[in-house]
């Protein structure tokens, strides 16, 4: 059976191969490859939070009995992500590689702090309280 | 079920480990102002001028980073909330200025009380944080990886205060004997088991986070750490031994410390193939940084077995070593995270304070606006070039001062880069105030 700290982290590093190949493409100043890899990144990257979001820590907060903990954290930190993923696409449309390359280096930092708080830490927590219901809980994931 | 204390919400004010970063650069500075003013302190490794500029860069530098960092990496790390952040942080920071401004100017005026006083400040500063530290890591649920090496960095730090106190008492006292062999210790134990230790371990994490490459082999996760400490217990044991039974122990050591150098080669190398197979290729001045000090830690391998195996008058190689090691390796690794860390952390008080007040049609500035690239590389340049010349100056004499007021540039310039980005924390929310 599948393990849940493994099974997120292949999201993380796909996640973040897409990141890279689009950094990559953007000092090559290739920007019209650079738009479709941008757009598979922000639907992968969505994808991932909504099967955090809607699924997985919605359960850990149904065990904790509370929705104020490390949780609150991590959706917090979605919506930084968000917030900076947002400033990337202007900056492509206009093909600005200082400034596309100054918001990445950022997104990067915070995306990696955040993926190792949770792999560290969250994922091995949850992965204790979901026990027995794991399958059901990938599914649900998979489901959406 | 037993729930782990779990603190990820726990980001310490922005002060917590800006006072330590920020004032690394300035001690550095005050290191080659040190060897500017006395440049013969570079023809004998142990004249007090020399343990001045050690302990400026070891415990002023190098130090102070780690102790700034760790406060601010360790409930993220290990996953366990520090308490008090600000009242402890002021604390040990004054006791640490306090410390090494007391013992350094001790050395240099040769005052014996003062050195004393310096010690003991320094000991006790190290020591609280030890404490909090160590309660930490012993009470943590985080992956083993990360404890392990952080619980045998501690007891590196543990034994590294220990030696310092009895060397400063010695020096303090005449009724206690002061042994070089002793010396050597302290220097092995806080650079090679605390200092190193800390940046193995930390690089498990931060190499194939943040430089996108791919993991560490779990068997170096697993054997480094503990291979470097053993040998360096049984140096320890048999320095001691050895001085009881009043023998010479040049062999036995050599061979020990043979092992502890392949160590820290075997991490060097690893280090950089995996930086070789990194995804992400854009420019990156952390990067460049520890490629050299990777380098750097090579090289002082090289020289080591050059010492040991020619046995040629090596007064001067020894003290190329130590270069190497302490501003080669492991300054360069250090100054590349500082390159990373105070930018992301001012971006971060940022994000999280404007987003309280609602105004986010204000651009918060990005990392690479907080310290520019173009600046950075110029100090990285700099960096470069004080290495190299401190190097030279070695078999060079009456190129010290000049090397050492290079060094006191590139720090003082590293402090700018710092000390600016940090400011426009302050500017920026400035901006957002509502007029």
């Amino acid at each position: 059976m599948t393990n849940l700290v493994e099974y997120m982290l292949a999201e993380h590093e796909y996640c973040n191969d897409l990141f890279c190949d689009g950094e990559n493409l953007a000092t090559e100043s290739k920007w019209s490859e650079l738009k479709s890899v941008f757009e598979k990144f922000v639907m992968e990257t969505e994808k991932h939070f909504a099967k955090e979001e809607k699924v997985l820590f919605p359960h850990a907060e149904q065990s904790m009995g509370s929705d104020a903990g490390p949780t609150a954290v991590m959706r917090m930190e979605h919506e930084q992500m968000r917030a900076l993923i947002g400033n990337l696409k202007p900056l492509i449309e206009k093909e600005n590689k200082e400034g596309f390359l100054g918001e990445t280096e950022t997104l990067l930092v915070l995306m990696q702090q955040h993926n190792m708080k949770e792999e560290q830490i969250l994922y091995p927590m949850i992965d204790r309280m979901v026990g027995a219901n794991l399958a059901a809980v990938i599914d649900a994931m998979e489901a959406l | 079920m037993d729930q782990p204390a779990l603190s990820l919400e726990q980001t310490p004010p922005l002060s917590v480990p800006l006072i330590f970063m920020l004032s690394a650069p300035f001690l550095a500075a005050l290191a080659g102002i040190t060897a500017f003013v006395y440049p013969e302190s570079f023809d004998e490794r142990w004249s007090p001028a020399m343990l001045a500029i050690t302990h400026l860069l070891t415990v002023g530098f190098i130090g102070m980073v780690i102790v700034g960092a760790l406060q601010q990496l360790f409930p993220v790390l290990v996953g366990v909330r520090l308490s008090h952040p600000v009242f402890f942080s002021r604390l040990i920071y004054g006791g640490l200025v306090m410390g090494v401004l007391s013992l350094c100017g001790g050395f240099l005026m040769v005052q014996p009380k003062v050195i004393g006083f310096g010690g003991a400040i320094l000991g006790l500063s190290f020591l609280c944080l030890l404490v909090r530290l160590g309660s930490a890591v012993f009470k943590s649920k985080a992956i083993a990886n990360v404890t392990k090496g952080m619980k045998l960095a501690l007891v590196g730090m543990l034994l590294t205060i220990a030696l310092g106190l009895y060397l400063a008492a010695a020096y303090t006292s005449s009724d206690i004997p002061l042994h070089r062999f002793m010396t050597e210790l302290h220097f092995q134990w806080g650079i090679l088991g605390w200092a190193g230790m800390l940046i193995i371990t930390v690089s498990y994490q931060v190499v194939p986070m943040f430089q996108v490459t791919p993991k560490y082999p779990q068997k170096m996760i697993t054997w480094l750490g503990p291979s470097i400490f053993v040998s360096l217990i049984m140096i320890t044991a048999t320095r001691f031994w050895f001085f009881l039974s009043g023998d010479v122990a040049t062999y036995e050591i050599s061979a020990l410390e043979l092992v502890l150098f392949c160590g820290y080669s075997f991490y060097a190398i690893v280090t950089m193939r995996l930086q070789l197979q990194r995804r992400r290729k854009v420019p990156d001045i952390t990067l460049a940084y520890w490629r050299f000090g990777l380098s750097c830690l090579l090289a002082a391998a090289l020289i080591w077995s050059l010492v040991k195996g020619t046995l040629i008058d090596h007064q001067q190689l020894e003290l190329a070593l130590g270069v190497l090691i302490i501003v080669g390796f492991i300054m360069s690794l250090i100054t590349g995270m500082l390159y990373k860390i105070i930018p992301f952390l001012v971006w971060l008080h940022l994000t999280n304070s404007i987003d309280m007040s609602a105004r986010w049609e204000l651009k918060i500035p990005n990392m690479k606006e907080i310290i520019p690239d173009r600046h950075a590389r110029n100090q990285f340049r700099l960096h470069l070039l004080a290495v190299s010349l401190i190097l030279i100056s070695l078999l060079v004499k009456w190129l010290v001062p000049f090397a050492a007021g290079v060094f006191m540039a590139s720090n003082l310039y590293l402090a700018f880069n710092l000390v600016r980005g940090a400011l426009m924390y302050g500017h920026t929310l400035q901006q957002a105030q509502p007029a």
